[in-house]
């Protein structure tokens, strides 16, 4: 599928599908989102890992048929290289800023720490640990992951 | 035993768009060479045979008609394979979708026939084999969407079953197909409103065109429409499909009926062309294997089946006509059609890969000496 | 019907099966290994014609069967070269296989159409022991590749089974990337068993000419029994033992409309009877089916994908 294709996805797609009026669109995102493909035809599937997610990113966050409510992303930078993982999370925060509302799911606590509104630790199906993410410390945030927590048992 | 070179593939990310051109003309050459080979190994001229073929496939005026003819139903068998393939489903069966096809035209014929005119009863009858095709591909269908069966063999099985109907409504006496009073046992034929005559003085009919336009139809519908759409996305990335709400069952079962509807088709133009009943020949003459080839030189491409269909055509109707004028088996024809698959297939690996050859050194050589 | 139509029904079946069983275990060697091969009926054709013509003119079964095994080994090589060096679509592989094979076939046996060969292999007797009344005709008086192919079914199971080279087969078609790890060549033991495979097809194809119908009518001789044998495999769930009964539950079902024919018993129309085989395939095949996927089945996991190393 090409990057436009994967735009269509999530936009209304008439009987017959006008990929003329996505095109402009498509391209803006490529450059948006920096994604380095050669245009809106580039197969997603050849795009090298970061881009494919930004690929991803791109197609869920701009619109498209019903505005996302929700938004489940789940250890959206990892496997990423530095500027790729820089550009996602630039971009989670925009859309947040826009008031989309985001689950973010990760172990990666250098970008909870940098994103996240409101911190929740799950330790064995329990939530164990609550915070804002203003006033979440590095340390009672990782003792509660390994589950060292005073009701944690 | 070790082999002194290996071979490096690299996926190319972007394929040279002549090589989409070059690989099937090298192809059709390469099988071209090799049926000289086994002509010559047989003793046969390769000259004579080839030049023959050439001009009574293609070249001379009856040739081309008639090549032209019979790519009609060869077109209507070769995207039916296509439509389905290009979704991943094998329906190799287009064979007795065809036959069955042609019960059904045939039927619509002999029983509306004679009191509707011609233009309610083309329409009808090709309506007719459409739909009749759609019939023996339901079971097929609906299995594979449901319990994951495997298309490739129910579809293949019920095209003998298909076979043993067709002998079955010719051989058995009383038949409502069968003609009355006749000593060999063979078809009624369809009333003169079910039938279209040929172009001039050629054994080309209308339908040719009709196929034509429904073949480019279904291109661009596969391009452009949204039911294309999807078909592309099941096929690309069944997850991404999953995501979006598109139903790979449904697509399935519906992929599935138009690729019989259109095998089904192809049965109805030889009844209202050069058949004009229902004929128990039509199983020797595997017009719906074709058909996989067919779509498989043409990469599953609509339109491009059109070219792939005549080409095919050209060399059936050429071959066909050695037996005559060479005394030369007719079935080089279709030994080259098979032939011109298998390269194409391997020639398929150079368009997505690039292949390096690259020498092993041989150890085990240096240690002896 | 009287004892001797049973006699002869089930002797004929297990008859049938041996073209059956070893096609079916040339196919299942080939997909145990991770290929499908979809061209048996392509080269059960042009093993059969080789064989027809080797016998023919050398006035020996042997050569026949020798010449119409190699036959098939080669043509199963154009696919293990299409598909497993070059990684062409196996599918479409093995059709354009059956559609060469068919024309290769018909375009080698033109001169031969219709004519009957001489030497024919010839049932063995075990003395006392075949005239046992019933049991005798049907268990022994079969010829020496019937048992062939029996104890080839047998020596199959402990093989794949028991063995170490078996269990290399085995984790070929399921798990690739293990066997690759392990130092083992992947592509190697596919085409080895590609060819393997084509050579049991092709002694399969060469003794449904050399003792079974030995007269050459095209396609018609072997009339889709190719196709059968593929869809035996799957309804074996890729085990060589349960392959021996399916075989011989499909000859009988095969056979079923000539003895009924032979016999006059003309109340159920022969087109009927000739789709019993087929149906019954496709019936036992959704038979067996379960949502979701094949592997309930047995099918080994990785059969139809090729084997690549470092693709992502």
């Amino acid at each position: 599928m090409s990057i436009l294709d994967n735009l269509l996805l999530t936009r209304d797609r008439n009987v017959v599908v006008d990929r003329a009026s996505v095109r402009p669109e498509a391209t803006r995102l490529i450059d948006e989102f920096e994604i380095k493909a050669n245009g809106p035809e580039h197969v997603a599937r050849k795009l090298s890992g970061g881009n494919a997610q930004k690929v991803l990113l791109a197609r869920e966050l701009s619109g498209g048929r019903t505005a996302t409510k929700l938004l489940v992303v789940c250890s959206p930078t990892r496997g990423l290289d530095v500027g790729a993982i820089e550009t996602v999370r630039r971009l989670l925060d925009d859309a947040r800023s826009a008031g989309q509302a985001i689950l973010l799911i990760s172990e990666d606590l250098d970008e909870i720490m940098s994103l996240a509104d409101r911190v929740l630790v799950i330790y064995r199906g329990a939530i164990v640990h609550e915070t804002a993410g203003d006033t979440a410390s590095l340390e009672k945030v990782g003792a509660a992951m390994a589950g060292l927590t005073q009701g944690g048992a | 035993m070790r082999a002194p070179f290996r071979l490096q593939f690299e996926q190319r990310t972007e394929t040279p768009k002549r090589l989409g051109i070059l690989v099937p003309v090298a192809s059709v050459f390469a099988a071209l060479i090799a049926g000289a080979l086994f002509l010559l190994a047989t003793g046969h001229s390769v000259g004579d045979t080839y030049s023959n073929m050439l001009s009574d496939g293609f070249l001379s005026s009856t040739g081309i008609t008639d090549t032209l003819g019979l790519s009609t139903v060869l077109i209507c068998t070769g995207i039916a394979a296509a439509f389905a393939f290009q979704m991943n489903l094998y329906n190799i069966g287009g064979e007795g979708q065809l036959y069955v096809g042609m019960i059904g035209a045939t039927w619509f014929g002999l029983f509306f026939g004679e009191n509707l005119p011609s233009f309610i009863m083309i329409p009808l009858v090709l309506l007719g084999g459409a739909l009749c095709g759609a019939v023996w591909i339901v079971i097929p269908a609906w299995v594979r969407a449901r319990l994951g069966t495997s298309e490739i063999v129910t579809t293949l099985l019920l095209t003998y079953v298909a076979a043993s109907l067709v002998n079955h409504f010719i051989y058995r006496s009383g038949s409502y197909f069968r003609a009355p009073n006749t000593m060999f046992p063979q078809g009624r034929q369809v009333p003169d409103s079910a039938m279209l005559s040929p172009i001039g003085d050629t054994k080309m009919y209308p339908t040719f065109f009709i196929v034509v336009l429904l073949s480019l139809a279904l291109h661009w519908m596969v391009r452009r429409t949204e039911f294309g759409y999807r078909i592309q996305v099941i096929s690309d990335s069944p997850r991404a499909a999953r995501y979006a709400g598109i139903s790979a069952r449904r697509t399935t079962v519906q992929v599935m009926l138009i690729s019989g509807a259109l095998a089904g088709l192809g049965g109805a133009t030889l009844i209202i062309g050069s058949f004009q009943r229902l004929d128990p020949g039509i199983v020797t003459l595997g017009y719906g294997y074709a058909g996989i080839v067919i779509a498989a030189l043409a990469r599953n491409n609509m339109a491009a089946v059109i070219v792939s269909g005549i080409l095919f055509a050209g060399l059936r109707s050429g071959g066909d006509k050695l037996q005559i004028s060479t005394d030369t088996p007719i079935h080089i024809g279709v030994m080259l059609q098979g032939a011109i698959l298998l390269f194409a297939l391997g020639g398929e690996a150079f368009r997505r890969y690039k292949i390096r050859v690259i020498r092993t050194p041989n150890v085990r050589a240096e240690v002896t000496v | 019907m009287n004892e001797n139509i049973w006699v002869l029904m089930t002797g004929d079946s297990v008859a049938l099966a041996t073209t059956l069983i070893l096609a079916a275990l040339g196919a299942l060697f080939t997909e145990r290994s991770g290929v499908l091969n979809l061209g048996v009926e392509g080269v059960l054709l042009t093993s059969a014609i080789s064989s027809f013509i080797a016998a023919d003119s050398s006035g020996s079964v042997w050569v026949g069967l020798i010449i119409g095994s190699l036959a098939g080994a080669l043509l199963a090589g154009i696919h293990a070269i299409l598909a497993v060096v070059l990684r062409a679509n196996q599918i479409v592989s093995g059709l354009a296989l059956v559609i060469f094979g068919t024309g290769l076939a018909n375009y080698l046996g033109k001169p031969y159409e219709g004519k009957t060969i001489s030497v024919k292999l010839t049932d063995l007797t075990f003395g006392p022991l075949s005239d046992i009344p019933l049991l005798g005709p049907i268990l022994f008086e079969q010829d020496i590749i019937t048992y062939l192919a029996l104890t080839a079914a047998v020596v199959s199971s402990l093989y794949l089974f028991r063995t170490r080279p078996g269990l290399e087969v085995r984790a070929t078609g399921d798990d690739p990337a293990t066997v690759d790890a392990q130092g083992l060549m992947v592509s190697t033991i596919r085409i080895r068993y590609t060819l393997f495979g084509g050579l049991l097809m092709g002694l399969g194809g060469s003794w449904l000419m050399l003792a079974e119908s030995a007269a050459w009518h095209q396609a018609a001789t072997t009339n889709g029994v190719g196709w059968i044998a593929l869809a035996l495999v799957v309804f074996a769930s890729w085990r060589p033992i349960r392959l021996v009964i399916g075989a011989v539950l499909f000859g009988f079902t095969l056979q079923l409309p000539y003895t009924l024919q032979a016999e006059n018993i003309t109340f159920i129309p022969q087109a009927f009877l000739q789709m019993v085989p087929y149906v019954a395939t496709l019936i036992s095949l959704i038979a067996l089916s379960r949502p979701g996927s094949t592997n309930a089945l047995g099918a080994p996991k990785s059969l139809g994908i090729p084997f690549v190393r470092d693709e992502r």
